[in-house]
């Protein structure tokens, strides 16, 4: 009963309107009604879960994403992306996957990868001549990548709550990340193929010298997923410290590289994240308060009973559980989703015999397709915001993405574990 | 842009602007501690080849500030996460008024709720003095970051409240106002 209105109500709450820390906390308060449990405790039991360094990662990620993006760090890696692939047809927008797939993986955020790649790219999409809305969708559906490609803020956190290797979940993760961009590069160029008028770029000097003064450009900020990937994988620091370093780093290179910040923008700036970061946050602290709750009252063990009741075939309990993710995906940024799937979801997901390494990489497809799939989608309004092409204009291309590059990703990911495992067990071996 | 602030009777939004900025500044301060903090331990370990001696003991108090003094001034700001999924139903002022009152009802009353449990948890903590909970090095009680939610949650409520009193106060004319620069920045786009 407490499960069937305890999601009734969220659901309620969220597509009326209510912010997301506020629904959960309308879920806490149906909680104390109907359970028996000492109210005082609620929000000290928000204040324990979080109590927790490895958390201050996503704090870490959001300000070193912002500095980044203020700091202008995307140009040069935009340029290199554009470089190699400018010069074929439906290569600059094929530039933009691969930039997105690069930036994701310094900033960790769907968000700041499209505002970041997005306020670059476009403008040079628009000159071009590619289609508007083709190319709004094609930012938008590549901007999640960075939920996938490591290092990622949303696995971090995941390996955090159930408790697993950060390494192997990156690895489990990156597959599926570079499964999910070369199917975008196939439909981008599939879509492109018949469109006239695309102009090509030309370059003035020789390929070499060009390319090679590209990348010397982009080494400062080539480093920064380097500072955090080998500081991790060398053992160096962890993940935590690493993304403190990475933000820090983003500093100097800002100022100084790209110039892309002066005091004023830095100060600015560092408001701006501490604003993202309550919001986050406290979000973050009403869902483990009531997902602790919810599953003190045995929800996961009667959703479990529940799915189980529709249907004992793994493949039938697996598509429910996607179909799940998804539709949180769409009614929640990635962070929060992630947050009550990763509490949720994962001991169900175990329950049929997935490995939770597996179900890493399953969930980092599913709030990422989620995050862009119509009606709620987050990333396709931040979309429109901007590239400045309405949504009417990109919902045909996006939707022709998700059915062509996402599902078969999610498809795949989901069904062939040795996807996800390959990486992990290459490096750590089997279980 | 018109905010909040000055909306209200200008004591009363001269002081709301005041607490704001404040709240921002500090906010960006434990922003920039956080990753400094993070890069001296890296620093101390590698290069000084010493520990930062308990430093997560007073990390994390200050992490709970920054989070819930910062999700305080997001809630002056309106730029709590909300899905807004039947935002679009709702076309003329009066109906767009309607459904704000009633969302701001919503979210404050629990905002409430949510600040009553920091308050219990609270008169718990001050209530346990002399023998309360302390962190195990530095000996911190655990009333300082708890104190940081407990304010944070206040000023969560405070501002649905103001929010709640400027839409009871101005009616339609306000999402009139609104509707009309949308509309002259949509021209401008």
């Amino acid at each position: 009963m407490l499960l069937i209105l305890s999601i009734i109500l969220i659901i309620v709450l969220l597509l009326a309107g209510v912010a997301v820390p506020m629904a959960f906390g309308g879920v806490l308060l149906l909680i104390s009604i109907m359970g028996d449990h000492n109210i005082a405790g609620f929000i000290g039991t928000g204040h324990w879960k979080m109590n927790t360094l490895i958390i201050l990662v996503i704090p870490l990620f959001i300000v070193a994403g912002d500095l980044m993006q203020k700091g202008k760090i995307a140009g040069p890696i935009v340029a290199i992306a554009e470089l190699i692939l400018g010069g074929i047809k439906g290569g600059l927008s094929g530039a933009c996957v691969v930039a997105s797939a690069m930036f994701g993986a310094i900033s960790g955020s769907g968000a700041a990868t499209l505002t970041c790649i997005g306020s670059i790219m476009m403008p040079h999409l628009r000159k071009n001549k590619y289609p508007e809305g083709f190319s709004a969708a094609l930012l938008v559906s590549s901007s999640p990548l960075g939920l996938l490609i490591p290092p990622s803020g949303t696995q971090l956190v995941y390996a955090w709550l159930t408790q697993q290797s950060v390494l192997k979940c990156f690895l489990a993760a990156l597959s599926a990340g570079l499964i999910l961009a070369l199917f975008l590069l196939i439909v981008n160029f599939v879509m492109l193929r018949n469109v006239k008028n695309i102009e090509l770029k030309t370059f003035d000097g020789s390929f070499v010298s060009e390319f090679g003064k590209t990348t010397f450009n982009a080494v400062p900020a080539i480093l920064m997923p380097l500072i955090i990937l080998g500081g991790i994988y060398g053992g160096i620091m962890t993940p935590t410290e690493a993304a403190g370093v990475a933000a820090i780093y983003a500093i100097p290179v800002g100022f100084w590289v790209y110039k892309g910040l002066t005091i004023k923008v830095f100060w600015e700036t560092l408001k701006e994240s501490s604003v993202t970061i309550g919001v986050v946050m406290v979000m973050i602290f009403m869902v483990l308060i009531v997902s602790k709750f919810l599953i003190f009252e045995g929800v996961p063990r009667i959703a479990q009973e529940f799915i189980f009741s529709v249907s004992e075939n793994p493949i039938v309990v697996l598509l429910m559980i996607n179909v799940t993710m998804i539709i949180i995906g769409m009614l929640m940024d990635d962070f929060s989703g992630l947050v009550l799937c990763a509490s949720l979801l994962t001991p169900i997901a175990v329950s049929v015999g997935m490995d939770p390494i597996h179900f890493a990489a399953v969930l980092g497809v599913n709030l990422g397709m989620g995050n862009i799939t119509p009606p709620t989608a987050p990333l396709l309004y931040l979309g429109a915001r901007v590239t400045g092409v309405s949504v009417q204009k990109m919902m045909k291309p996006t939707i022709i993405m998700i059915l062509f590059a996402w599902l078969p990703t999610l498809l795949l990911v989901t069904f062939i574990p040795q996807i996800a495992l390959f990486l992990p067990e290459l490096f750590y071996g089997a279980r | 842009m018109t905010e909040l602030a000055d909306r209200l009777p200008p004591r009363l939004g001269k002081t709301v602007k005041w607490m704001v900025a404040i709240k921002l500044n500090v906010c960006a301060i434990a922003t920039l501690i956080l990753p400094i903090t993070f890069t001296l331990v890296v620093i101390f370990r590698y290069i000084l080849h010493l520990d930062l001696f308990a430093y997560e003991e007073w990390l994390l108090p200050i992490s709970f500030w920054l989070y819930f003094l910062a999700s305080g001034v997001a809630s002056y700001e309106d730029s709590q996460i909300r899905a807004d999924v039947l935002e679009s139903l709702f076309r003329t002022p009066s109906a767009i008024w309607r459904r704000r009152v009633i969302l701001n009802i919503v979210e404050t009353s629990i905002s409430l709720v949510v600040l009553y449990w920091a308050a219990l948890m609270m008169l718990r903590e001050i209530g346990s003095y002399p023998f309360w909970q302390k962190t195990i090095a530095l000996q911190i009680p655990y009333a300082a970051p708890r104190l940081g939610i407990f304010i944070g949650l206040f000023f969560m409520a405070f501002y649905g409240l103001l929010h709640l009193y400027v839409l009871l106060k101005f009616g339609h004319s306000l999402v009139e106002e609104k509707l009309t620069v949308d509309e002259n920045e949509t021209g401008k786009a």
